[in-house]
């Protein structure tokens, strides 16, 4: 054991360089110190302790090790995205938008950071960063996902005008792969610039989007879990269910921006529109005998709820929550300036102190 | 035993610290009072020492075979924080039935 002790010491000595300056002499604080610990077991984990204490305070190995996980999840989407066999022509562009997308996610904290700094020094920020990081991942999971189920009805298609479908195909493709690219990136640079340190956004501001929004999705979701409206047999049902599904999410937005001004309202849309776009769709995803058939054969005769239905059904249900992203941050952002203007008009007015004359205090 | 906006642990090393204030102490000297891993013991006390509320130095005099050991003391604002910690921490102690009969002296001075 004192073997593996020293051993342990060693590596500690060699990992201290991995330390910012300031915090170098606490490293060595520790290991000398484990000479004063008796030895065997208490001084082995006397250096272990060391060891985990180099590894909390080495920015650069919690930041290798988010790259690493990374990289380990984009890789693992780019398989499943890859739809090997597909002979639909949008596939090629579908592969290429992926690929881009894995190394923006990764690449992006490392440009970003000499501009906007590391995560701002609180735990709202760490939390919102993690948090919308996993969510812009799990979206990407599930936009890989859609494409292999939606998609794959377009894998051996023959249709009428072979060559200007393949061409129709290709240019759709490669305008939905740009999009997805700059929507992507875009909600990953907004997640870091939100929480990072030299743009001194308040946590508050952050709680307030991040919170609502996600809030609102929830119960968005719980009320339209399959992408379309629950068909109720009551008419007074019907119409409260429509009246607090269509609230919920401006309600949200309203109070990112009573509580947290504008900016939180903008918050509170990018959020609602990432969570409620991974919820529902994987949920499809997950049960896609359960969604509506908003598409159907039109022939009354032949059997329904076919593949080919359901792929389309689920395909067309998802495009709104697509939109959803692009929508949705802009809806926020004006519902939250009504909302932040609501608070203003509530907060009493500064005292007035006129020359000689008595204080007084009114409301706006 | 979370108090002052401090938490658990870090409340026991405050206390730990407190309870000898003008004394420098070591590191294993803390864990071994506060029952607290090194891992756990010496970012706290980084954390401390950031905020102004611990002191750290090193020990003047390089003693024979061994390496000097880094000391931890409380600082003037270390001080006050502790006090309030242990204060919080004594009243939390305090018997219910203490505390009702002055709720109930109070109620009868009303």
């Amino acid at each position: 054991m004192d073997q593996l002790t020293g051993a342990l010491a060693t590596v500690l000595r060699w990992m201290v360089v991995l330390l910012p300056a300031h915090r170098r002499e606490w490293a060595r604080a520790v290991r000398y110190e484990a000479a004063a610990v008796p030895p065997g077991r208490a001084r082995l984990w006397w250096v272990i302790g060391g060891l985990w204490l180099v590894i909390q305070e080495a920015e650069v190995i919690r930041r290798v090790s988010f790259t690493v996980a990374g990289v380990a999840a984009g890789a693992a989407m780019v398989w499943l995205g890859w739809h090997p066999g597909s002979a639909n022509p949008a596939v090629p562009a579908e592969r290429v938008a992926m690929v881009v997308v894995v190394v923006v996610l990764a690449v992006l904290p490392w440009v970003a950071r000499p501009v906007i700094g590391p995560v701002a020094d609180n735990r709202v920020a760490r939390v919102v960063r993690t948090g919308g990081y996993v969510a812009v991942y799990t979206f990407v999971l599930v936009m890989a996902g859609l494409s292999r189920f939606a998609g794959s009805r377009f894998d051996h298609f023959q249709a009428f005008d072979q060559d200007n479908w393949e061409a129709d195909m290709r240019s759709g493709a490669v305008i939905g792969a740009v999009v997805i690219v700059l929507t992507i990136g875009g909600y990953a640079a907004a997640i870091l610039i939100a929480t990072a340190r030299r743009t001194r956004v308040a946590p508050t501001n952050v709680a307030a989007g991040a919170g609502f929004g996600a809030g609102a999705a929830v119960i968005a979701y719980a009320l339209m879990p399959l992408g379309n409206p629950l068909h109720l047999d009551n008419a007074w049902l019907t119409a409260g269910y429509s009246i607090v599904l269509f609230a919920a999410l401006p309600a949200g937005f309203l109070a990112a921006g009573r509580f947290g001004g504008t900016l939180a309202g903008l918050y509170a849309g990018g959020a609602a529109a990432l969570l409620l776009s991974v919820l529902t769709i994987g949920t499809m995803l997950i049960l896609p005998g359960q969604v509506d058939l908003i598409w159907a054969n039109p022939d009354p005769n032949v059997t329904h709820g076919t593949t080919y239905e359901l792929q389309m059904s689920v395909g067309d249900t998802a495009i709104k929550y697509q939109l959803g992203l692009l929508l949705l941050p802009l809806i926020g952002l004006v519902f939250g300036a009504v909302g932040s203007s609501l608070a203003a008009q509530q907060e009493p007015a500064p005292v007035v102190a006129p020359e000689g004359g008595p204080v007084r205090v009114g409301t706006r | 035993m979370a108090s002052g906006g401090f938490s658990a642990q870090t409340s026991l090393v405050l206390v730990a610290l407190g309870s000898a204030a003008s004394d420098w102490r070591h590191g294993y000297d803390l864990a071994k009072e506060t029952g607290l891993k090194s891992g756990t013991l010496y970012p706290i006390l980084i954390r401390l020492a950031d905020r102004g509320l611990v002191d750290a130095c090193w020990e003047d005099e390089q003693p024979a075979g061994r390496p000097r050991r880094h000391l931890y003391r409380l600082s003037a604002d270390g001080l006050v924080a502790a006090q309030a910690v242990q204060a919080e921490l004594a009243a939390a102690r305090a018997p219910r039935s203490v505390v009702a009969r002055r709720i109930g002296v109070a109620a009868e001075g009303a």
